[in-house]
């Protein structure tokens, strides 16, 4: 194994550490952090915080930089620094805009609405009506909709096949609203 | 000032949200717990479709943030967490920014191809503003370090930094959106419009 290779197998496998390692320490934190700074109630959003999904986010931008220069020996000091001043503001600017995003009232939003546009919580609830029957008549056809032959109709021929997807959720919204 | 819509024009607005909404409930739920990668510039190309569409059919002011804002109010109640918040956001400011164009420039085919480019490149810019406050601006210097160190790591001499590939990026997003606004215009005019115009009754440019 030649020396450029061994770099990158050592550094995938420091990688895997750190990102374990990481998730650890994030995720004591925030629990530290649910548990002594946020009351009970405020509590109930904050749950996607600890999804591995943004756990992984979190190693690529804290563990890659750290090992990297770590590696190349350049500034590491300065890295980590910089790495935990981004850590920590993020895990506190994401734990309040949860519990922001916990207080928004959608009967406010839809009533400041109404106000600048004509019947829109009128149609709104048609939207919403709408919408569910379209995903209704789609699940009943589903075996027509998703076929390969239709994705291939719709790469070679997207004029007739997009004519034909909208001309059949047009008959399907004219047949509900004549109801 | 309201403005008015006849019943047609109504049916119309709704048929429309109502698609877009079931596609952005659906579809766009999916792609955003998949977290693949253009999940945004694939969900903006459909945005673009149905608000250039709407507005080439139903030409009249602010028709265009109406719809998106029905749209943006639907994905706020039927998605879970912040994240659908963050989509709701970004539908409407799509929907500002169809509507500003189209206030200027009126619904023709060189505003839908600039509709296409900003609606598209919105939610890059979305993605750069959102991360910008959530870390802070050290998050580029962070990005910008770990690109140089693995340029460092393979002996490559020359710097291309975050910066340069963030407007590569935002050439590709517009380019990429000016295509899809094209497209949306052609569509509107050839497929979209003589299936609801028997039932429309009205003119548009």
């Amino acid at each position: 194994m030649n020396r450029d290779k061994l770099k990158v197998v050592l550094l995938l496998s420091l990688l895997f550490v750190g990102f374990i390692l990481n998730n650890i320490i994030v995720f004591l934190f925030l629990n530290l952090l649910l548990l002594v700074v946020f009351p009970a109630n405020e509590r109930q959003n904050l749950s996607y915080l600890r999804k591995p999904k943004f756990l992984l986010s979190i190693t690529l931008i804290s563990v890659l930089p750290l090992l990297l220069s770590y590696w190349n020996e350049n500034n590491f000091i300065e890295t980590l620094v910089l790495v935990s001043k981004v850590l920590l503001r993020a895990l506190f600017v994401l734990q309040i805009m949860s519990i922001l995003y916990n207080r928004i009232n959608k009967d406010r939003i839809v009533w400041y609405f109404d106000k600048i546009f004509p019947h829109f919580q009128e149609n709104l609830e048609l939207t919403i009506e709408t919408m569910t029957k379209l995903k209704q008549n789609l699940i009943e056809n589903k075996s027509l909709i998703f076929t390969n032959a239709l994705w291939k109709k719709l790469v070679f021929h997207p004029k007739a096949t997009l004519k034909n997807l909208i001309a059949r959720a047009w008959t399907v919204y004219l047949a509900n609203r004549n109801d | 000032m309201k403005f008015t819509m006849n019943r047609n024009e109504q049916n119309i607005l709704v048929f429309f949200a109502g698609l877009w909404s079931a596609i952005e409930v659906s579809l766009g739920t999916i792609l955003s717990l998949s977290k693949i990668p253009f999940r945004g510039l694939l969900l903006a190309s459909i945005g673009c479709f149905f608000i250039v569409s709407f507005r080439y059919i139903v030409d009249k002011p602010r028709v265009s943030i109406y719809l998106a804002s029905i749209v943006a109010v639907v994905k706020l109640i039927f998605s879970l967490g912040a994240g659908g918040f963050n989509s709701a956001v970004a539908i409407f400011l799509e929907g500002l920014i169809a509507e500003i164009i189209f206030s200027v420039l009126k619904a023709n085919l060189i505003s839908s191809s600039l509709v296409g480019g900003g609606v598209v490149l919105y939610p890059f810019f979305h993605s750069l503003v959102t991360q910008t406050l959530i870390f802070g601006v050290d998050i580029f210097r962070i990005y910008n370090k770990i690109l140089g160190e693995i340029q460092l790591l393979f002996g490559k001499t020359s710097k291309f930094t975050i910066f340069e590939l963030i407007i590569i990026f935002a050439l590709i997003y517009f380019l990429v959106g000016c295509v899809v606004g094209l497209l949306s215009f052609y569509f509107a005019k050839k497929v979209v419009k003589p299936i609801l115009e028997p039932k429309t009754g009205n003119e548009s440019g």
